[in-house]
């Protein structure tokens, strides 16, 4: 019975590694420059996985009645040091909203907090939220 | 031509032309009258709707920013290109920018951005069109990028 244990035990354990591949933790950072543009990076999952209560990074899209549709993103590290950017390029726009739920981001924003940039990474070392 | 003959002449023509100014013949005096008649009313509304044009813009450059000295004063004719601008700002959307406007500079006087805070400024921005958003963000956003103003809850602007 022992034995059977072990076996059992040993073959967890060679399936486990077989299945795991290459796996990052990318919390989010914040970059601010001195004149006031900056970046934020940062995958979604792991920020929400941080064990820190204060991690945070958002992008949404907004629509109202007239107008053009808006994107903003927020991070806020460990740290607590924050970034913000908004803008109403359509680009930016449906970038975000067609972001995967557990991307990997970089957003860039010029000296008067206008977005000016997003990469969003599809990558499989990118954790899960939890 | 004898002096006394073109002296003569002269004084004619010099009395011919005042008695036509004293007394113009009817049709003369209707050609003037016509205009006299129709002008004022013209003018009155004229002057209306360029006063109405100036109160708005100023309001509008009060709003924008801060002075109606900002705005340059029209003249009453041109077709400027910022009519358009003027005639889509409402009364409504002047006082949904104006309390946007206050909220901001309320939390700069106390560094924070609150929930509360955030939460009326998402009730006013369907009420501002496209370019009053993008000064109230971009006012906010930048100084929450200075650090001149700190959330203080879990989240940025505009969040759940």
């Amino acid at each position: 019975m022992r034995k059977v244990f072990c076996g059992c035990a040993v073959a967890l354990m060679v399936t486990s590694v077989a299945y795991a591949g290459k796996t990052l933790s990318s919390p989010v950072t914040v970059h601010r420059n001195a004149d006031n543009s900056g970046s934020m990076t940062g995958s979604l999952g792991s920020t929400r996985n941080s064990a820190d209560t204060t991690s945070y990074l958002s992008c949404s899209t907004d629509r109202y009645g007239t107008g053009s549709p808006q994107m903003h993103c927020s991070a806020t590290t460990a740290a607590g040091v924050g970034g913000y950017c908004h803008s109403s390029s359509a680009q930016l726009v449906t970038a975000i909203d067609s972001m995967p739920n557990d991307a990997y981001i970089v957003v860039s924003w010029d000296a008067t907090a206008t977005c000016t940039g997003i990469s969003v990474y599809h990558d499989s070392r990118d954790e899960p939220k939890q | 031509m004898s002096k006394p003959l073109l002296l003569l002449f002269t004084g004619v023509a010099i009395g011919a032309l005042a008695a036509w100014g004293l007394h113009p013949s009817g049709q003369a005096h209707a050609d003037v009258a016509c205009p006299q008649v129709t002008a004022p009313a013209a003018q009155r509304a004229g002057l209306e709707a360029t006063q109405i044009r100036i109160i708005v813009r100023d309001e509008l450059a009060r709003a924008l920013n801060g002075s109606p000295a900002a705005a340059a004063r029209p003249d009453p004719d041109d077709g400027s290109d910022r009519a358009p601008i003027v005639a889509a700002a409402t009364p409504e959307q002047l006082r949904a920018l104006d309390d946007a406007r206050r909220l901001v500079e309320a939390a700069r006087g106390t560094r924070r951005w609150t929930k509360d805070a955030d939460s009326r400024l998402q009730g006013l921005m369907p009420q501002l069109d496209d370019a009053q958003r993008n000064e109230i963000l971009g006012d906010l956003f930048s100084a929450l990028n200075r650090d001149e103003i700190v959330p203080d809850f879990a989240g940025g602007p505009l969040s759940r």
